[in-house]
């Protein structure tokens, strides 16, 4: 069966179909407000036609080169391209204001390969277990889940930790705004009818990271975006290979989190990317560094974001479960070539399957030329077009990228909101990724906290609900020792000195 | 930063207050998770306001190292009114006319010549962006008085 896939798969159309996919993922991507889910929803139509091969390598290829696409626009100008690309902002900015941007842009794409592949190998060979292992997350998982989830505040705080905890309540709060999702009261709608849908994540994340980064261009004196403009360096991806294959774990144990956190239905490729670079710099010898511009704040994300994509099909080729919402259109076109998840898929069309999972890995191998390329173009464009043309220009991307999510000029004006509210908090000392990550988190926690109380309700313990449960246990865990991290290192500096002393 | 600390965690409290009052109306199960956010943020903001006080003054009010407020100001007012009126004009004629009026006028001290160029460009560009979206990824645009 693996032969025939292969056999399947290598033909002149599929290669063709892979291509396009990738390269215009890569350009709906990198265009901040566009994501995988709409490219995927607006080719589904045009795929319905084709034969189940070809329309699956084109929507997955799409899928793969729209995540790693998103990270081009959060270097190159501080907004993420997608919600998943989030994290790169905050090492990959740093790095092309140090006129870095093409370093940054390779790191991506390699972790972004690499940890795609990984991705893929969990999908082919441990999609089942995988796949029972997501269901056994109920609402109280969820709730520890996200908990652990805002441990990464202290992280994402750049200055100061109490602002940014409030940053992050901010954003749990606006998280409300909009019906309840049980008992369902309407909940500072005030009298719209389009805030009763609740806060949109992707106009509030453009205004939020994408205004006051244009305010800031234009404040400055600069005739130019970056600072320190793209340098040419000579064997510079050969140089940041080497670099990323000295730190195999990074890479690996971003993928791993990636694909576990792409198998959890309703959590996506942002918390992916946000929780392994939070991993990373818990883990690293110079926390510090983090945020200031170095390769491995990039990898982490990216490398964690790529894998989330092969970890969200897991489920939804398995069960019919999509773990993201890009998952779930491509479930729709799954079922409109009449192939139904389950295990049947595996064997009944095993060969469709497998040479839709081995395009996968074709699909990553291929952002590497198509992602150097385009790259380096990008880094070149950006950094010399001048700001006057720029700002403007991005403050348009801005408005067609909010507007084109549901069609509403409502999600435009929530955009110029945020983007008014990130440019006084920033001026403040009010980073915007505590916010997003609230915003993000509140939903699901908001949901996991109330059935679970109702479940507790229903089995007469509430703390048993809360706090027995095996994998609620191991959460539990998790926050613990991600709240009190900072405290557990400078405990174990201390007592290192002593010892170094005697 | 005292000072913004001071003023931004009183605007945070007030907001605090006013979603509170609010909340008082949903039912127990909607209003419990609102609740939890508005203690949160109600009480660290109470935190920071505390800490202006006790912490020493780094000195500015609001990080402004290098920054040119008047321009920036300006043109955040240009980007409100292109998309408030987005609805009234539509999308393209918006565009064709904000996109040039902020770049000239970051641009008001280039020579003549520059700034025929770089309206050309910033034209070309907005056209482009909305065929591409109107006519390949079918984006509906609104439309206004002219088109």
């Amino acid at each position: 069966m693996i032969i025939d896939a292969l056999q399947l798969l290598f033909t002149p159309w599929n290669m063709l179909f892979i291509t396009l996919g990738v390269g215009a993922g890569i350009l709906v991507g990198a265009l901040p407000g566009l994501t995988a889910t709409m490219a995927i929803a607006l080719l589904v139509p045009f795929t319905f036609s084709m034969n189940a091969v070809h329309s699956l390598v084109l929507l997955g290829g799409i899928y793969s080169g729209a995540i790693y696409g998103g990270s081009f626009s959060a270097i190159l100008i501080n907004t993420p391209g997608t919600p998943s690309a989030i994290a790169t902002t905050f090492d990959g900015y740093a790095m092309a204001r140090k006129g870095e941007s093409y370093a940054a842009i390779i790191t991506a794409t390699i972790a972004s390969v690499i940890g795609g592949l990984i991705g893929v190998f969990f999908l082919i060979f441990l999609a089942p277990p995988l796949s029972r292992a997501a269901l056994k997350f109920g609402p109280p998982e969820f709730f520890w889940l996200t908990v652990f989830g805002l441990t990464i505040i202290a992280t994402l705080a750049s200055k100061s930790i109490l602002k940014g905890l409030i940053g992050g309540a901010f954003g749990l709060l606006l998280s409300v705004i909009g019906i309840a999702p049980i008992e369902g009261s309407v909940r500072y709608s005030f009298g719209s009818i389009s805030m009763q849908n609740g806060i949109a994540l992707i106009p509030a994340m453009i205004g939020l990271f994408c205004i006051p980064e244009v305010i800031g261009m234009i404040a400055k004196k600069d005739t130019h975006y970056n600072v320190i403009p793209y340098k040419r360096e000579k064997k510079l991806i050969r140089r940041i290979f080497f670099r990323l294959m000295k730190k195999p774990f990074l890479l690996i144990r971003s993928a791993v989190i990636g694909t576990v956190v792409g198998i959890i239905p309703g959590a996506g490729g942002n918390i992916a990317g946000m929780v392994a670079y939070n991993e990373a710099v818990r883990v690293s010898k110079f926390p510090k560094r983090f945020g200031t511009g170095i390769i491995d704040g990039v990898a982490a994300s990216e490398a964690s974001n790529n894998a989330e994509v092969s970890g969200s099909l897991i489920p939804m080729l398995t069960l019919g479960i999509p773990g993201a919402p890009p998952a779930a259109v491509l479930l729709g076109a799954l079922l409109l070539q009449g192939l139904r998840p389950g295990p049947y898929l595996f064997t009944s069309h095993g060969e469709i399957t497998y040479s839709f999972l081995f395009s996968l890995i074709l699909a990553n191998i291929l952002i590497l030329p198509l992602g150097l390329i385009s790259g380096k173009a990008m880094s070149k464009l950006i950094t010399g077009i001048p700001v006057t043309i720029l700002a403007p220009f991005v403050f348009l991307l801005s408005v067609i990228g909010s507007f084109a999510i549901n069609n509403n000029m409502a999600d435009v004006y929530i955009m110029l909101i945020f983007g008014i509210i990130g440019f006084i908090g920033r001026k403040a000392g009010f980073s915007a990724g505590p916010i997003v990550l609230g915003l993000i988190l509140g939903s699901i926690c908001e949901q996991g906290l109330v059935q679970s109380i109702l479940m507790g309700r229903a089995k007469g313990s509430a703390i048993g609900v809360f706090f027995q449960r095996p994998i609620s246990i191991v959460m539990i865990i998790l926050t613990v020792v991600s709240a009190f991290w900072p405290l557990i290192v400078k405990i174990k500096n201390n007592w290192r000195h002593k010892v170094e002393k005697g | 930063m005292k000072r913004a600390d001071r003023i931004s965690s009183l605007v945070i409290i007030g907001i605090s207050a006013f979603f509170m009052v609010e909340a008082k109306t949903f039912s127990p199960l909607s209003g419990l998770f609102p609740r939890v956010a508005i203690f949160l943020l109600g009480g660290l903001s109470l935190l920071l306001f505390i800490l202006t006080f006790v912490r020493r003054d780094s000195g500015e009010t609001f990080d402004s190292a290098s920054f040119r407020h008047i321009p920036s100001l300006i043109s955040l007012l240009l980007m409100i009114v292109w998309g408030i009126l987005i609805p009234v004009l539509g999308f393209l004629v918006t565009s064709l006319i904000f996109f040039p009026l902020i770049t000239l006028y970051l641009d008001r001290d280039a020579p003549g010549k520059k700034k025929l160029s770089r309206i050309a460009i910033v034209e070309v560009l907005a056209i482009t962006f909305y065929l591409f979206f109107t006519q390949v990824l079918y984006v509906p645009f609104p439309e206004g008085l002219l088109l």
